[in-house]
């Protein structure tokens, strides 16, 4: 992965959407400014120790991922506990 | 108490008080808090304002009063944000793509103030799906200011924040995902409180970012944000998310001593903001407080983290919208090709950009570089503000960076306006709770100061209780 935006357009699609040809400069001017956000998350340097919080049903993603089990959501479930994202003990 | 002006001064505390000595009935408050929303209409605050719905409920309180039932908010009127349903009422979310939807039944939040017998008169307007710092991004309009209707009210709980301001209602209902409850609540000058996650069910709150929703309370005075707390915060079977019993918590931060980030007191905060944040220290100081000030780690990387998860948990909530289950159904040769011409015609500018930066965020390639890090950076900051709360005590910041602004301001940057949450976002990364409070005035402008905690929900209400004295609170130039 780089620093590379994907295009607007392709997300619109990705997310269910459709540009309108006269909106697409003005999208593409606030997903650049938007994506200053992402950069900075991407090009964090995290210590070592720094573990992905291992998560049980109270806290979030678990809880977020069952309640919205649609097909993407199973799958980056399993993913999550393949990952050790997600504590399946906990969870259960 | 049967006049408009005394209603609209009043705490929910002492409505109560008077209500069970006899001084005034449910249906007469019902009737004063109609009155005072009709005579504030210029603040754009309800969606919806059922005045049939209201004065049955009353009249219900009324007899169950009269039965020798014990109720804890016998005919307080409230207002709910319109992404909570209340049965029979609109729950739109401020959205088109929902537009007409009435809920089915009560969020088990509404169902446990109905039942302490608070009465619903109404539903409050929102940033569409509570996206927004403004309430702006409405399809009702934007919610004007109390204090000055050319500007906004904050977001996404304007609506709420502007009804409890302007003395329509003591008590009001929202939900923050990123400061939705405090932030309003600072730029109408009133109380917001957020109590740590999963002490409040969240069934019936339509979702946003599940792991940082959270419904919160708006009122004027910490006692009613109090009384309210301790009629909701139950557990609930229905949300697994929520504590199993007891909140859990490991240790007892510092008595009257606080912890100030540098940046709080930096130009990244507006000289107003910061010039009364900045007295306010001062008395707590000269009182005897503890302040240390302290620099948080990845303070400025949880805004950006807080956006990668709070988009990427938009993005799979929201697909559910897809025109075939809820709102108006439009045409389309093919399934794709309605969705997509459902989503352009009803979702607003804001929700697309969030579904646009999510479906990036979740991207192959992408998953792991931003989703998976900023989960990253919300577990070593939840990590480090125990360690920093057991040593210097709560996190006080301003609530918000910036004084209440012009709704013009959600045209330019969209980053400008997510600037707003840059104190807010610690709480909901972390599962804190977080309360907010009038702290002074900037000229006419209110400024409002927010403690938070991961040391549990008494202890957060008492530091707000103890903190809010140092601050003052004015009526609003529209009030009831």
């Amino acid at each position: 992965m780089n620093n590379e935006r994907i295009p607007a357009t392709q997300l619109a699609r990705a997310a269910g959407l459709r540009i309108e040809k006269e909106q697409e400069q003005q999208l593409e001017y606030h997903l650049r400014d938007l994506h200053e956000h992402f950069e900075r998350v991407r090009l964090l340097s995290m210590s070592p120790c720094d573990e992905l919080p291992a998560l049980d049903v109270k806290d979030s993603f678990s809880a977020f991922y069952i309640s919205h089990a649609d097909r993407n959501g199973l799958l980056k479930l399993f993913n999550g506990i393949h990952r050790g994202y997600i504590s399946v003990p906990r969870m259960l | 108490m049967t006049d408009l002006k005394s209603y609209s001064r009043i705490s929910a505390f002492e409505l109560v008080a008077k209500v069970q000595r006899g001084e005034v009935s449910p249906v007469q408050t019902v009737q004063l808090a109609i009155d005072a929303a009709s005579r504030t209409k210029s603040l754009n605050a309800f969606v919806e304002l059922n005045e049939d719905m209201a004065l049955e409920q009353a009249v219900r309180v009324r007899k169950r009063m009269a039965d020798g039932e014990p109720l804890m908010l016998p005919g307080v009127p409230i207002a709910v944000k319109a992404n909570i349903c209340v049965s029979g009422m609109t729950c739109d979310c401020a959205s088109g793509s929902l537009s007409g939807y009435r809920a089915p039944y009560d969020a088990t939040a509404v169902r446990l103030l109905k039942d302490a017998g608070a009465v619903v008169v109404g539903t409050t307007n929102m940033d569409e799906f509570g996206m927004g710092s403004s309430s702006g991004y409405s399809i009702h309009g934007a919610v004007c200011n109390p204090f000055d209707t050319d500007l906004c009210a904050g977001g996404s709980s304007g609506g709420s924040a502007a009804v409890v301001s302007a003395g329509v209602v003591p008590l009001a209902l929202g939900s923050d995902t990123g400061g939705s409850v405090r932030q309003p609540a600072a730029l109408c000058g009133i109380h917001g409180l957020m109590l740590p996650y999963g002490s409040v069910s969240r069934k019936g709150l339509v979702a946003f970012a599940s792991s940082l929703d959270q419904i919160g309370f708006l009122s004027r005075s910490p006692q009613d944000a109090e009384l309210i707390s301790k009629v909701v915060a139950k557990p609930d079977p229905q949300d697994a998310s929520m504590f199993a019993g007891d909140e859990q918590r490991d240790f007892d931060p510092p008595e009257q001593h606080v912890r100030v980030t540098k940046t709080a007191l930096s130009d990244a905060v507006e000289k107003g903001v910061r010039d009364v944040f900045g007295q306010f220290v001062g008395k707590l100081k000269a009182d005897g407080w503890r302040i240390t000030v302290t620099d948080e780690p990845y303070e400025r990387d949880a805004l950006s983290s807080y956006y990668v998860l709070a988009m990427s948990e938009a993005f799979t909530n929201l697909a559910r919208y897809d025109g075939l289950r809820y709102g108006i159904p439009v045409e389309g040769r093919e399934y794709r090709e309605r969705v997509e011409n459902f989503r352009t015609k009803y979702f607003g500018p804001e929700v697309k950009r969030r579904i646009m930066c999510g479906a990036h965020a979740l991207s192959e390639g992408y998953y792991d570089r931003l989703y998976a890090k900023a989960s990253k950076v919300r577990g070593a900051l939840r990590k480090n503000l125990v360690e920093l709360e057991r040593r210097h005590g709560p996190l006080l910041t301003p609530t918000s960076p910036v004084l209440p602004f012009e709704h013009r301001l959600k045209a330019q940057k969209p980053s400008r306006m997510y600037e707003c949450d840059l104190f807010t976002v610690f709480a909901n990364l972390c599962g804190a709770g977080s309360a907010s409070f009038p702290a002074g005035f900037s000229g006419k402008y209110p400024v409002g100061a927010m403690v938070t905690s991961c040391a549990g929900s008494e202890f957060l209400l008492r530091s707000c209780r103890q903190l809010a004295r140092y601050g003052c609170m004015r009526e609003p130039a529209v009030h009831a």
